[in-house]
């Protein structure tokens, strides 16, 4: 729909592994890289059929955990299933019989009346824009940026303050602690059987109001130190190119990308979020918004204070900001947290 | 069940080799073969899905394709992922590649193939492994056990084997001890294979590809016999640091034995 082929929409959904893999092409993990700024990747596991009428295929998720074969006649019937044996030839009319392999795409052109290789397919579409000029002519890095001085202290106590989020001993004591002290999160097994935040008339911490239900059970069991070439944990901040608006006009800018690690950001970066302005000479513009509200105005009040909030941040972005940070900074005796 | 019944009445021992030898055409469901028995041949004409010889046990599985067949042995596959996942004991040959994860956490099978997927021989503890055709990526990842001769068949193998707990050897000429004597009968090491004392890697590997011949008739394998001195070189042997440490332990205090 928004213009892209069929084999490049699903490499854009379903990519390949292509972080810390050194045996991919460059061309190629520029397109990975500069795509993965629009589409976050999915992992499946799964081995997922497409077609859009002139092309047909079939893509695996990056781990291959779903299995995918396929076989082709003497006539070029060609029969992918997730099992063999699903529907069976007379065997001297077969003469290949292949899987697909992870994060590798099966694709028949039906005009042109053949099977287009996989290296083939992604060479002429990831070679079809410069993708990766334009990632370094609108890429900065949040870790590359001199580090600035935190100057956002507390208007209130380090104790008063936690209370006004709902942090509790437990949380300091037996989950921050732990982070802190071993870099890794406490492992408990006991449950957690106190009532959902939703359901619970007691203060509770935004955090607790997520609950991730997700395991990725895979047989045989494998582990991301084995298989991390498949883990990445880049992120983004801020603008992100157009879904929809595949060309970069020439002479037009490619759309900026300001890029982290990982999502999870310290007090130094968001210090240096505040000033990117300064550090990037005007590249990223950012706008501080209060998320806090005037206690006394109470809960109807919080509702009301939420539309201004988002109806100013829609304004800013139209106003030319690219950044936003919702800073709750202010929380003291007066003002709530939203 | 067929093995079900045969451990009830012989244990892990099962039968002598070959007492029963059952023959299938066609395609095959998941699993199949998995926990075989000692004394059982499946011999198969056709292919397999996934996690063919799961848990095998000491039978014997062999994959071929139909006669009909005209396709490369080498280029074709013929057995799905997670092939011989925890296979404890026996044997399975198949002439045509194999999916991805071939042999994973394996602890003591034997196994011949044309070619593996991706993470091949992963978290492997024991066991013999032989490659005739290309690997995928990450090979060896986690192994701690056993043999793998891979032929390489590019030579660019280093590049897709996960150098984290193995080495690349090649074959060695020498054996690492004189015979099995040395260990005396009680030879309680578990996983290790004795022939990966008592044989030279050349003369295990020339067997086993033989062996691959006689059962699957795979004219890849039997020609690179019948030419062994120009394949024998690219051939590599994947070589677990942990291994080679539980080798030599066990060398040693087969000695200590003898002296005292």
């Amino acid at each position: 729909m928004g213009g892209y082929s069929m084999p490049q929409a699903m490499m854009m959904l379903i990519p390949e592994a292509w972080a810390e893999n050194p045996l991919m092409d460059e061309e190629r993990r520029a397109f990975y890289e500069y795509n993965a700024a629009m589409m976050e990747p999915w992992d499946g596991p799964a081995a997922v059929a497409f077609t859009d009428g002139r092309m047909i295929g079939a893509t695996l998720d990056r781990n291959g955990l779903r299995p995918a074969r396929y076989q082709i006649t003497d006539d070029v019937i060609v029969m992918l299933a997730s099992e063999m044996g699903v529907l069976t030839f007379p065997q001297e009319e077969v003469n290949k019989k292949w899987r697909l392999q992870p994060g590798k795409m099966f694709l028949i052109d039906l005009e042109q009346g053949r099977i287009v290789d996989d290296e083939e397919l992604k060479k002429s579409i990831s070679t079809a824009r410069p993708y990766r000029q334009w990632i370094e002519k609108s890429r900065q890095h949040l870790h590359t940026l001199p580090g600035v001085e935190d100057t956002e202290g507390l208007r209130e106590s380090l104790l008063h303050t936690q209370q006004a989020f709902g942090y509790t001993q437990e949380d300091i004591k037996f989950i921050l602690a732990p982070i802190a002290s071993n870099a890794e999160e406490a492992t408990g097994s006991m449950g957690n059987d106190s009532p959902l935040p939703v359901l619970s008339d007691k203060n509770k911490l935004l955090y607790n109001y997520f609950k991730q239900l997700f395991a990725q059970v895979t047989n045989p069991p494998i582990d991301p130190i084995r298989e991390e070439i498949v883990m990445s944990t880049m992120s983004f901040i801020g603008p992100r190119p157009n879904l929809l608006g595949i060309e970069v006009k020439a002479g037009e800018e490619p759309p900026l990308r300001l890029e982290v690690e990982q999502p999870v950001l310290s007090s130094a970066d968001l210090a240096k979020l505040r000033q990117i302005d300064k550090l990037t000479n005007g590249k990223f513009r950012v706008l501080v918004l209060d998320t806090t509200f005037p206690a006394s105005e109470g809960t109807d009040g919080c509702q009301a204070a939420l539309d201004a909030l988002c109806a100013r941040a829609e304004a800013s972005v139209g106003e030319g900001y690219n950044v936003l940070i919702l800073s709750d900074r202010n929380v003291d005796r007066q003002r709530a947290p939203k | 069940m067929l093995s079900g019944e045969i451990a009830k009445r012989h244990g892990g021992a099962g039968l002598p080799d070959g007492t029963l030898t059952i023959r299938l055409h066609g395609t095959t469901g998941q699993s199949f073969g998995a926990f075989l028995a000692n004394g059982v041949n499946f011999v198969l004409e056709g292919e397999g899905n996934d996690y063919v010889g799961n848990g095998l046990s000491g039978g014997r599985i062999v994959v071929r394709p139909p006669a009909a067949f005209r396709g490369e042995t080498q280029d074709n596959i013929i057995v799905g992922n997670n092939v011989l996942y925890g296979a404890t004991d026996g044997e399975a040959y198949f002439s045509g590649v194999g999916g991805e994860r071939f042999a994973v956490r394996n602890p003591g099978a034997t196994a011949v193939v044309e070619g593996v997927g991706d993470h091949g021989c992963e978290y492997m503890t024991g066991g013999t492994v032989v490659v005739l055709g290309e690997t995928g990526r990450n090979f060896g990842a986690g192994m701690s056990g056993g043999f793998a001769y891979v032929y390489d068949v590019d030579g660019k193998f280093a590049s897709r084997c996960n150098m984290a707990q193995v080495a690349l050897e090649p074959l060695s000429a020498e054996r690492t001890a004189a015979d099995a004597s040395e260990f005396g009968e009680d030879t309680e090491y578990g996983a290790v294979d004795l022939r990966h004392f008592t044989m030279r890697d050349e003369d295990l590997l020339k067997e086993l590809i033989a062996k691959h011949v006689e059962w699957t008739g795979s004219q890849h394998a039997k020609s690179m016999l019948d030419q062994w001195d120009k394949h024998r070189a690219k051939f590599i042997k994947v070589m677990p640091h942990e291994y080679r440490r539980a080798l030599d332990d066990i060398k040693k205090n087969a000695k200590v034995k003898e002296a005292v």
